[in-house]
């Protein structure tokens, strides 16, 4: 697949190029930065679903905690302590704590499945700095028309791409 | 939010992002210094004898090993667990608290801290673990199977909180210490070759900083952050159970859980100070962590001083109003003018008074002074630890049993070997592992890059153009 790979190394000038990007309804693949920039990715609407995911480990997780220990005490091992059964007013410690391992653990698994990282995976793309200092903008350039590829030439030239390249 | 106007730059000498990449890694990328092959090897031997041999002895020969006695049951173990713990709440405090808090000037000393938590919950569950005797019927304490010895474990006991505490506590700062990892490991790939590219590309799990993964990436170490900072406080109001619950005058305190917890966040952010003045000075890294970062901290230590102050006088003041005689004689008696006066006495002057230098502008910018005092913090909060658990049970309700504690040679290098491997865990971690998180010092970076003119500047600018 060919793509049209514009390169920057200064965030601004990325951001104002995002800009225009956008305006231009550009078919923009991907944006490869070595870290956040916010503003980025509100521009792009990019979302994740991990927040609310969250949620709802942690309620799993306080229910079925719960359910364990009252497995233990109040079914599999029952105590009569003054004529009350052994529900004590301790379980909530072990269920903060359950909840929290639950939901640490299952987010975590969320966010490797998510996101498609595993150990020893190679990288999807490889250019030479894009996880140092440089700031790339991916098009794919079958989606492209003449004019439109064009266009986006002149964009990123304009707003200063360091280099416009094709892998 | 950090104000830069009000409290200065982050990073100094206006570094590009490349700058910061060569800065960070060149503590790996260069051979290792002296000073380092040194130190490893001091650690190094500390941690194989003390956890090569005295815990092995203890092992097979038993507690009888330690200055441990009928009267004084807990002694050096749990003392050096309490005061470990305490010390890793710093990754969690300092780093989490930060992020949930978005004080931007954590990033130069976050990963540093996180890596301390690990080794230093590391280095504290070494000692619950030896200390039951037999390690080997460790497994009775967890839930296994279903009811397989007829009874299950008892879940209303503090101890076996502290099991599931702290075994969340290191699985979760872990896990949030690697995530938060994942970006630099993918510039460290990139930059090798040979046996460590594949080594970087097993450990960097594929990343590509795509907007998709670091949306993802963000929402996830912000989902971690909340879950962990409840978590810092749960675990070390745990551990303050394992006294609180008891019935000894001193242990016995409603007062325990808030005082431990503030108390691990601050020989948690003293050990942060300490280990952050060698690295500064070693790795020449005054450009990332600058005064400012060291008077903002030294700020809390100050505030996190002033709590632990009053609440040593809380347990002061509610042992001479409670007017029971066992809890009086322990804080008037043992404590204030007894046999255990100097220990406690000490532990006033570094924890409640040695800090309050702070307060001293001149202070907060002498790094010498902030090394010495926030040892001397460390020093004084392994004391309270000692004033904690050996003086109330030494000497209790009946004068006939009383019976005083001394460590043995024992307790001496099993403590020395958890130093040493918490030595060794952070000088392997600062020499293979980006020390500071790049990914985040370059978005303060471009931070800077965003200063834009205030109006006034910007008229001003106009007025002086114009005027030419």
């Amino acid at each position: 697949m060919s793509k049209l790979v514009a390169v920057y190394n200064d965030d601004k000038k990325l951001m104002d190029a995002a800009d225009q990007l956008v305006k231009a309804k550009a078919p923009v693949e991907e944006i490869i930065t070595p870290f956040v920039i916010e503003e980025l990715l509100e521009k792009f609407h990019i979302k994740s679903n991990i927040p609310l995911l969250a949620f709802f480990y942690g309620v799993l997780g306080v229910t079925s905690v719960f359910a364990a220990l009252y497995y233990t005490f109040v079914v599999d091992y029952p105590l009569n302590i003054g004529g009350k059964p052994n529900l004590s007013l301790t379980f909530p410690v072990l269920m903060f704590i359950g909840t929290i391992l639950i939901t640490v653990l299952s987010t975590v698994g969320t966010f490797f499945v998510m996101a498609k990282l595993y150990p020893g995976k190679d990288p999807e793309f490889e250019y030479p700095g894009i996880n140092d200092d440089k700031m790339v903008v991916l098009i794919d350039k079958s989606k492209l028309t003449p004019s439109m590829e064009t266009k986006l030439r002149e964009i990123f030239e304009t707003t200063g791409a360091e280099k416009i390249d094709e892998v | 939010m950090y104000k830069k106007e009000v409290r200065g730059e982050l990073i100094l000498g206006n570094k590009s992002y490349g700058d910061i990449t060569r800065d960070i890694l060149r503590s790996q990328e260069e051979k290792a210094p002296l000073w380092w092959k040194i130190s490893f090897a001091v650690f190094f031997v500390l941690m194989s004898i003390g956890l090569g041999y005295y815990v092995p002895l203890t092992i097979v020969k038993g507690i009888g090993m330690w200055g441990n006695n009928n009267q004084v049951p807990w002694g050096w173990a749990i003392i050096n667990f309490v005061w470990w713990i305490g010390i890793g709440h710093a990754g969690t405090a300092f780093s989490i608290f930060l992020l949930v808090f978005r004080q931007k000037w954590r990033t130069s000393i976050n990963r540093a801290a996180e890596a301390m938590t690990v080794f230093a919950v590391l280095a504290a569950g070494l000692f619950p673990a030896i200390h039951v005797g037999r390690p080997w019927d460790e497994i009775f304490i967890f839930p296994y199977g279903p009811n397989s010895r007829g009874l299950w474990v008892n879940f209303n006991s503090p101890l076996l909180w502290d099991v599931f505490a702290i075994l969340t506590y290191l699985t979760t700062s872990a896990i949030f210490w690697y995530i938060g990892m994942l970006p630099d490991f993918a510039t460290i790939r990139d930059r090798s070759k040979g046996m460590k590219r594949k080594i970087f590309n097993a450990l960097s799990f594929g990343w590509v900083g795509s907007m998709d993964k670091w949306r993802k990436f963000e929402d996830a170490l912000m989902i971690l952050g909340g879950l962990a900072m409840p978590l810092v406080i749960a675990v070390h109001s745990i551990v303050s159970t394992d006294f609180a619950a008891g019935v000894l005058p001193g242990w016995h305190e409603t007062i325990f859980p808030p005082f431990f917890v503030v108390g691990a966040i601050f020989s948690g952010f003293s050990m942060v100070v300490t280990l952050m003045v060698l690295i500064r000075k070693m790795f020449k890294l005054e450009e990332y962590v600058t005064d400012d970062h060291f008077d903002a901290i030294a700020r809390i230590i100050t505030f996190v001083s002033l709590i632990m102050g009053s609440a040593y006088l809380i347990e002061l003041f509610i042992a001479w109003y409670s007017a029971n005689v066992y809890e009086t004689y322990v804080f008037d008696e043992n404590y204030l003018k007894g046999h255990y006066a100097i220990p406690y006495w000490l532990m006033l002057v570094f924890n409640a008074f040695l800090p309050q230098l702070f307060w001293f502008k001149k202070v907060r910018r002498n790094l010498t002074l902030i090394f010495w005092i926030t040892i001397g913090v460390n020093i004084g909060m392994w004391l309270e630890r000692y004033n904690i658990v050996v003086p109330p049970a030494a000497e209790d309700f009946l004068p006939a049993n009383w019976f005083h504690y001394s460590s043995t040679i024992v307790d001496k290098w099993v403590y020395l070997g958890t130093i040493g491997l918490f030595g060794v865990g952070v000088l392997l971690f600062i020499r293979f592992i980006p020390m500071m998180a790049m990914n985040e010092l370059k978005q303060q970076a471009k931070r800077h890059t965003e200063l834009k003119p205030t109006d006034i500047q910007y008229h001003a600018i106009k007025k002086l153009l114009e005027d030419e």
